[in-house]
């Protein structure tokens, strides 16, 4: 919350600079429409994020001046300078707030001044709108917000993204020169002390490297972690129920984006819940869900993020809004009646224009969707409409890839080298696998792989270059792609060399003019690498150019892989075949056995700087990697340590039971061999994090009486291991969902939350319900029995 | 008003290039190939951290490619925001001509004229002034 709120101050402040001229402008020129508009907007992005971080004073102002701003701009009011002044002065008050928000001090509260003399100006009726949000708003808590704010802040700085940029390729340049001595040192014999202060100097601009590309790139988890809350806030509102989906926050985006995209994202999920997502009632009439849909999906794909917004209410009318965008002015009746589909959606990001019936605190003021639109534009990005009238809408924003690290495979074609987005990739197979085979069709190549067909081309020959006609014919590699754009398709390779973090930098126009690129990148050998469009490979191959990612085939997708579930056949760690389902291998990755540890009791490998659990890994050699399997099951990641990857098959032959089911979920035939299929659960059940998830902890109240060593020492930290929130207070007791309390407390009885606790094995003159309280499986049995009884 | 030009060697002929565009003159280190573009791109290369695009400037003169080998000289310029190596085949020296020296009326032969429009008397010899941002264009005819 305090993250949240940092960047709300900064964001406010930041806006008030750039808006310092306008309004300076606007109180020259009040009629100007534009400046009405960007004053508008500012106003309205304060009154939504103060709406949802729970500042009153700020929202009560920026509510009262959006009232009048929109009065002003539908010309209903007249705005003379006298109104810019008073209006003024409310801007200069939310300035006052942000700076004293951050300070922490108190401001002394006239707003209401303010605001009546700006409300003043208002024709009669809309006076008292906006003086029923006064009165229902008037909290006394401006001190408690203060006061929350805390003295110790952590102290950043803000620092302009060219100097940033400068720093970045500097420290590149000291990559490759390190890269130049520590060749220049391989050829000359040196001694150990030199190699020492090399080895030192190499793991420093390592690190400097990192961290500098931290500097810039923010997971865009970043940008959703606010929207859970903002949507619940809004559904509570609006009494609507609206579950929200974010999938793909481990995308990596400049962070200069995180920051354009705030605003959009806010914006667009708000519209959703207020104009998209019908009410429950509605919802059951339409034959829907009760509960709303919103999906968030982020990805990249080629040179581009994708996010996609998709919402299943009720989409967007087009007749209604043709009655708008008319009555607005913004298209008369000939022009809707010509008009595309698509160009009168577009009308939606048209400044002063709103489908929705009424006005509310959230949205319906036509002003959120043209600052989706100008901030994206603003970062080269676009945005995509597809409505499904009565089905739900979908948004899809573009976003350039200028400048960022994406997870990049290094292939080999003829005698050069190409980089190729990862997240593009479906996965990689061998040339020789008995699953695949190529076919030849009209004088076109078929992949076939697993009773897929898809349509199949050489890289070397898509790209013209030669051929390295070597004496020994090693195996070539297939990469099955999936372009943002286009159908999936099969590119034969020589190999891939490896999997690394590559920085792509756009490359020189006469270079993207041919389609095939993305952009170049120049790895830690200090060779350029060109880094391929798969999107443009497949056009160049003659896919369809269809976006084959419409909300009906992924589901037929879903339908597909629940069909034909496909497993993944390994050799374990003890050196006996095995499956394992493929839906929760998200990747394998080969981990050095430097970042894997045995600590508390398992076996942890450090990656990106956290521990997971290696499932199945008894002993480690001392160099060398490991090759593990990354398990998902959305929530969780394990490794599962192998000593080798084989083959994927599909699942359609006849699951036998195993003896073992907690281990193995059958045995099935793979490669004419029966082989155990892993239980996936088993690896999963133990993991503790779920249960750690604070949001679920029940709390228990601890009872005491006198010395509460016992209590405190031990009975307080089982719980709280096993995930319940603890607490001795009185005053917590009311809300506690289980009362402990040891020895005879005879004023409980009648409350059924209570649990007993008994010193002696066995019960004597003890209420009969009582626990020893050195059962721990008992005690944590009757909690949950007692929970569960209670829900 | 007068300004600084490198007189540099393309395809035998000295050419003038405004020294205002040229950031510096380099030996390439490797070339990588880029399959399939415009055949005035003789490759990329690495200098310091920023990957550039050589151009192979007797190409946009003969129309025959150059083949170029690491540790060929390049003119390094910016242009429209990117950065590009021009292959010469050396250079001679930096002049100083003056607005005045540069005239229209002298025109080149067809061959360069895609590239050059301007001529300048220099010392005794008159040198063609090559617009470096013509080069990076591409084969118009082949890009319609």
């Amino acid at each position: 919350m305090d993250e949240l709120l940092d960047d709300f101050i900064a964001e406010t402040r930041e806006t008030l600079e750039t808006l310092a001229w306008q309004l300076v402008q606007w109180e020259k020129n009040p009629q100007d429409r534009t400046l009405i508009d960007s004053v508008f907007r500012f106003v309205h992005t304060v009154k939504g994020s103060c709406g949802f971080l729970d500042l009153p004073r700020l929202l009560r102002l920026s509510h009262a001046a959006e009232d009048v701003l929109s009065c002003a701009r539908d010309g209903q009011i007249i705005a003379s300078p006298a109104l810019v002044s008073a209006i003024l002065a409310v801007v200069d008050r939310i300035a006052a707030l942000t700076e004293a928000l951050e300070s922490g001090r108190a401001l002394y509260d006239d707003d209401a001044h303010l605001i009546d003399a700006m409300l003043g100006f208002l024709p009669s009726q809309r006076t008292q709108d906006g003086a029923d949000v006064i009165i229902d708003s008037e909290l006394p808590d401006d001190a408690g917000i203060f006061a929350a704010a805390g003295p110790a802040k952590s102290r950043t700085v803000r620092v302009s993204l060219n100097l940033l940029d400068r720093l970045m390729s500097g420290v590149s340049d000291m990559v490759l020169a390190r890269n130049e001595v520590s060749r220049q040192l391989r050829k000359s014999q040196t001694g150990a002390e030199v190699d020492h202060a090399f080895a030192r100097l190499s793991a420093s601009v390592a690190e400097m490297r990192d961290a500098v590309g931290l500097m810039r790139m923010q997971n865009i988890d970043r940008l959703f972690s606010s929207l859970p809350r903002l949507l619940r806030d809004i559904s509570i509102e609006l009494g609507k129920d609206v579950e929200l989906r974010i999938e793909g926050s481990e995308v990596e985006v400049d962070r200069e984006m995180v920051e354009a995209l705030r605003d959009p994202l806010k914006h667009i999920l708000r519209n959703a819940v207020d104009h998209g997502i019908e009410t429950a009632d509605e919802r059951m009439a339409a034959g829907k869900n009760p509960k709303g849909q919103i999906q968030i999906v982020a990805r990249q794909s080629g040179n581009q993020i994708l996010i996609e917004i998709i919402d299943d209410g009720r989409g967007i009318d087009l007749e209604k809004l043709g009655s708008r965008a008319i009555a607005a002015k913004i298209a008369t009746a000939a022009d809707w009646q010509i008009w595309s589909e698509k160009a009168k959606l577009n009308t939606i990001f048209v400044p002063g224009l709103s489908t929705a019936q009424q006005v509310t605190s959230i949205s319906g003021r036509g002003v959120g969707m043209d600052i989706v639109r100008s901030n994206l534009q603003v970062i080269g990005g676009t945005v995509d409409l597809e409505n499904f009238e009565g089905q739900g809408l979908k948004m899809t924003l573009r976003l350039p890839l200028t400048l960022s690290i994406i997870a990049g495979l290094s292939i080999k074609a003829g005698d050069q080298f190409f980089g190729v987005s990862r997240s593009s990739v479906v996965e990689i197979l061998s040339a020789t696998n008995k699953n695949v085979k190529i076919e030849e069709l009209g004088g076109i190549s078929v992949a076939h792989i697993r009773g897929q067909r898809y349509p199949y081309a050489r890289l070397e020959e898509l790209l013209d270059i030669g051929e390295v006609v070597d004496s020994s014919p090693v195996s070539r590699t297939l990469i099955v792609i999936k372009p943002a754009i286009g159908a999936t398709y099969v590119l034969d390779v020589e190999s891939v060399i490896d999997n690394e973090e590559l920085v792509v930098k756009p490359g020189a126009p006469i270079i993207m003019a041919t389609g095939l690129y993305a952009g170049t990148t120049l790895p830690d050998n200090g060779r350029p690498m060109l880094l391929l469009d798969t999107s443009g490979l497949g056009a160049a191959i003659g896919v369809e150019q269809v976006q084959d990612d419409g909300a009906g085939k992924s589901d037929e997708i879903v339908q597909q892989t629940i069909k034909r579930p496909s497993a993944l056949l390994f050799i374990a760690t003890n050196g006996v075949k095995r499956a394992i389902r493929l839906n929760v291998v998200d990747r394998i990755e080969d981990i050095d056995v430097a970042d894997i540890t045995f600590v508390g009791g398992k076996m942890r490998a450090k990656i990106a700087d956290r521990l997971y659990d290696i499932c199945e890994l008894d002993s480690i050699a001392d160099t060398g990697q490991i090759k593990l399997l990354r398990l998902s099951d959305g929530q969780n990641i394990k490794f599962l340590a192998v000593e080798d990857v084989l083959d994927i098959f599909t699942l359609d032959g006849e699951i036998y039971p195993s003896a073992q089911p907690e281990i193995f979920e059958g045995v099935v035939m793979a490669q004419d061999e029966s082989v155990e299929l892993v239980n996936i659960y088993h690896y999963f059940e133990t993991c503790s994090d779920v249960a750690l998830a604070s949001n679920t902890k029940a709390l228990c109240f601890i009872g005491t009486v006198g010395d509460a060593e016992w209590e405190k020492r031990i009975l307080a930290p089982l719980l709280t291991a096993s995930g319940y929130a603890v607490s001795f207070d009185d005053a917590d007791r009311k809300n506690a969902a289980i009362v402990l309390c040891r020895g005879s407390g005879t004023q409980d009885i009648d409350d059924t939350r209570t649990l007993h606790l008994r010193d002696t094995v066995h019960a004597s003159q003890m209420p009969s319900s009582s626990i020893y309280r050195y059962d721990r499986i008992g005690l944590l049995s009757a909690i949950e029995l007692k929970l569960a009884g209670a829900a | 008003m007068t300004s600084l030009f490198l007189i540099a060697h393309i395809n035998g002929c000295r050419v003038a290039i405004n020294s205002d565009r040229i950031e510096s003159i380099v030996q390439i280190p490797d070339i990588i190939f880029v399959p399939r573009a415009d055949p005035s791109i003789a490759g990329l290369f690495a200098l310091r951290s920023r990957v550039l695009t050589l151009i192979d400037s007797q190409y946009a003169v003969t129309g025959i490619r150059r083949r170029l080998e690491k540790g060929c000289l390049a003119v390094v310029a910016e242009i429209a925001g990117h950065h590009f190596g021009l292959a010469v085949d050396k250079v001679e020296d930096v002049v100083s001509i003056a607005a005045e020296q540069i005239q229209k009326s002298i025109q080149p032969s067809a061959q360069w004229k895609s590239v050059v429009s301007e001529t300048a008397l220099v010392g005794d010899q008159l040198v063609m002034i090559l617009n470096p941002a013509k080069l990076v264009q591409g084969d118009l005819s082949m890009a319609a």
